[in-house]
This record gives structure tokens, sequence and C-alpha cells, in this order.
């Protein structure tokens, strides 16, 4: 099997792993990332900090749910059309990031685990596949 | 974009037909939409679209495919009819 590594975003804060049997049939990606949460209107938006992906919901839950079902689905379309995840990994605009600073004090942290098409074997190379979520939980 | 504006899932799916991006509807949970570009300068994306937009879903789909955001508020100047969206 093999297993690529990327370190990514500012301070390199944010990890993928890539793995992937010899014969390239089974893949797997594990991504370690921040989610900032906020109200988008009538709705909630979970937008990637070091990835520039983001999901609305009518509640937090269900923009975790789109996040991560949608995330997961860009990643199978990326490794169908390139059969890599790099360029993928592209950092957000300054949008989130400045939500991010200019309500750092309202800010709550989530834990979410998240599998990417794992079978048994490559499973065994993911030390943290988790989602951490930022929830921002008052609006602008 | 005022958080009162709302924005539609027929318009973003209108629009990207207009710009000559494919897609597919998934078949199962029919709120997820895979967007599948031929060409290069695009890269493809699973999203949920429901029926109505938030505005950062909007200012999204411009950064990732150029979509003109004011397209969602005058649909009409979307060139191109309805057609059905396939499933995936």
């Amino acid at each position: 099997m093999n297993a690529q590594t990327y370190h990514f975003g500012k301070k390199k804060s944010a990890s993928v792993i890539h793995a992937s049997t010899d014969d390239g049939r089974q893949q797997a990606v594990g991504i370690n990332l921040r989610v900032l949460i906020v109200p988008d209107g009538k709705f909630w938006y979970a937008q990637g900090i070091e990835i520039d992906y983001g999901a609305q919901g009518t509640s937090v839950e269900d923009a975790k749910e789109h996040f991560e079902q949608g995330l997961s689905g860009t990643v199978r379309l990326h490794l169908q059309k390139h059969g890599h995840i790099e360029k993928l990994l592209r950092h957000t605009s300054g949008e989130a990031l400045k939500e991010a600073r200019e309500f750092s004090d309202k800010i709550e942290r989530f834990v979410q685990v998240s599998f990417h098409d794992i079978d048994a074997e490559s499973a065994k190379v993911f030390p943290y596949p988790e989602v951490e979520y930022y929830r921002l939980t008052k609006a602008a | 974009m005022a958080q009162t504006e709302i924005a539609f899932r027929s318009t973003a799916l209108k629009a990207l037909r207009a710009k000559g991006i494919d897609f597919c509807v998934d078949a199962v949970d029919s709120i997820y939409v895979d967007i599948l570009p031929a060409q290069d300068e695009w890269e493809p994306m699973r999203i949920a679209l429901p029926d109505e937009l938030s505005g950062r879903t909007v200012r999204a789909l411009w950064r990732a495919y150029k979509i003109p955001i004011h397209w969602f508020w005058n649909p009409l100047m979307i060139p191109g009819d309805e057609d059905e969206n396939p499933p995936c």
C-alpha cells in the first residue's frame, strides 16, 4: 500500500493522508482540518479554513452533514479526475479567516470523525480521522 | 448579499448549463449535485444545493466557477432554456 501525507494551510495547521493499494483500485483519504460554522441569513454555513470548501444547512448539524458528505464526494471526484487530491488543497479566501479572527472569543470547538471510502487495511494509516469544527455563536 | 435575499437551486443549475459545465444530481439524495467540468480550468465538486441557497453558497459558486452573482437576482439574464437535470 502507498501513502502520501500532505501538510498545508498557514502554519501547516491541516493535513491529509492519501492512501492507495498497490494496484490503485482502492483509495482512501483522511482529512484533518478546521471548519468555521457561521450563521448565513436564515441558514448555517460550514466553511473550511484550510480548504476552500463549504456547505450550507438549515441547522448546525445539517451544515456539518452537508460539509462532510460534500467534501467526501469532492475528494472522490478529484481522485476520479486526477488520481490525487492536490488540487483540492487550496486555502480558503479571506472571508472565513477574517470572521475567525474577529470572533475568536465566541467560537466553540467540535470534533467529528470523517472517513473517506476507507477499507479495513488502509484505515490503519490514519491517526487523525476527524474534522474539527468551530462555530460562530453570534451573527456579525 | 443581504440576508433577506434568496437565491434558488434552479438558477444555479441553469447557470452551470449556461457556462457549459456538466453536472449530475445524486439519484439517492437529490440535494447533492456533482459538478463535473470537462474544462481544465475548473475543478469537480460535490455540493449540497437545497431549493434555497444561502449567500455564502452563491459566493462559493462564484469563486469555483465564476458564475456571476447578479444572475441569481436576474435569472432571465442567463442564456439557455430549462433542461432536465441528469441523475448521477
